[in-house]
């Protein structure tokens, strides 16, 4: 079955926004590249295409989000890596919160294409 | 004016063509959604409610506690692939549970189907940009 992008997914480059995720007792704090409501996607130079049950986001503000993540793919491209990640809520709030951030993107997105 | 197709129900028809497209009100029943208006996946809880449950976004318990006081609507599918989207709304007045409003319009579908047809058209013979 063809695969289609379901929900809206946003550039968040400008917005510097950090995942931090441990492997193996280790903190890597990597840039996001973009996000949608259910997911998110990353370059690194370490491979970090693992699950895990709680990573760190940092978007617009201070107060970070936590999620569970799984990774959905990967590619390689000299030496960096590119990880997609399946985003799961842990609670109703950080939930809410993560829809007022795609909410105010999408009409960031749609005000500069006028 | 209020043109009830279905007595104890409250409908509101949207179109989108996919990817990042809104999904425009082609007809509505009820304040919340007005015609010719242009609403996110984020504005009509009902269709964020399917999108959690298809992506997987809550596990079950937290989506119940989520949508706890909003119980007696819910989003139908008419269509959905990359460039046409076609979702309905309904909510019912009387208090009935999620499950039981499933069951009430499990063999409406098609005429609420054939009424979406009949709403597009008329909305696309007014707006030709969609």
């Amino acid at each position: 079955m063809k695969q289609f992008r379901e929900l809206p997914r946003y550039d968040v480059t400008h917005l510097r926004g950090l995942l931090t995720i441990i492997k193996n007792k280790q903190k890597f704090t990597i840039p996001i590249r973009n996000v949608s409501l259910g997911g998110m996607q990353i370059i690194s130079e370490d491979d970090l295409s693992f699950d895990s049950d709680d990573v760190e986001v940092q978007l617009i503000d201070k107060k970070s989000f936590h999620f569970k993540i799984t990774n959905v793919w990967k590619y390689r491209s000299d030496s960096r890596f590119q990880a997609g990640y399946k985003i799961k809520f842990k609670d109703v709030r950080s939930f809410q919160r993560w829809v007022q951030v795609m909410k105010a993107l999408h009409l960031h997105k749609s005000k500069k294409k006028i | 004016m209020k043109k009830v197709i279905l007595e104890q129900f409250e409908l509101s028809f949207f179109f989108s063509r996919g990817g990042q497209s809104p999904y425009t009100c082609i007809y509505s029943e009820t304040e919340d959604y007005k015609l010719s208006i242009d609403y996110l996946v984020y504005d009509i809880p009902e269709l964020l409610r399917l999108m959690i449950i298809k992506k997987e976004l809550m596990n079950d318990d937290l989506v119940n506690y989520y949508y706890k006081n909003s119980n007696n609507s819910l989003c139908l599918v008419l269509e959905w692939n990359e460039l046409v989207r076609k979702v309905v709304r309904i909510s019912s007045s009387k208090e009935l549970d999620i499950i039981d409003l499933q069951e009430q319009i499990a063999d409406k579908k098609e005429l609420i189907s054939g009424f979406f047809k009949k709403s597009y058209f008329k909305h696309q013979e007014k707006h030709e940009t969609i």
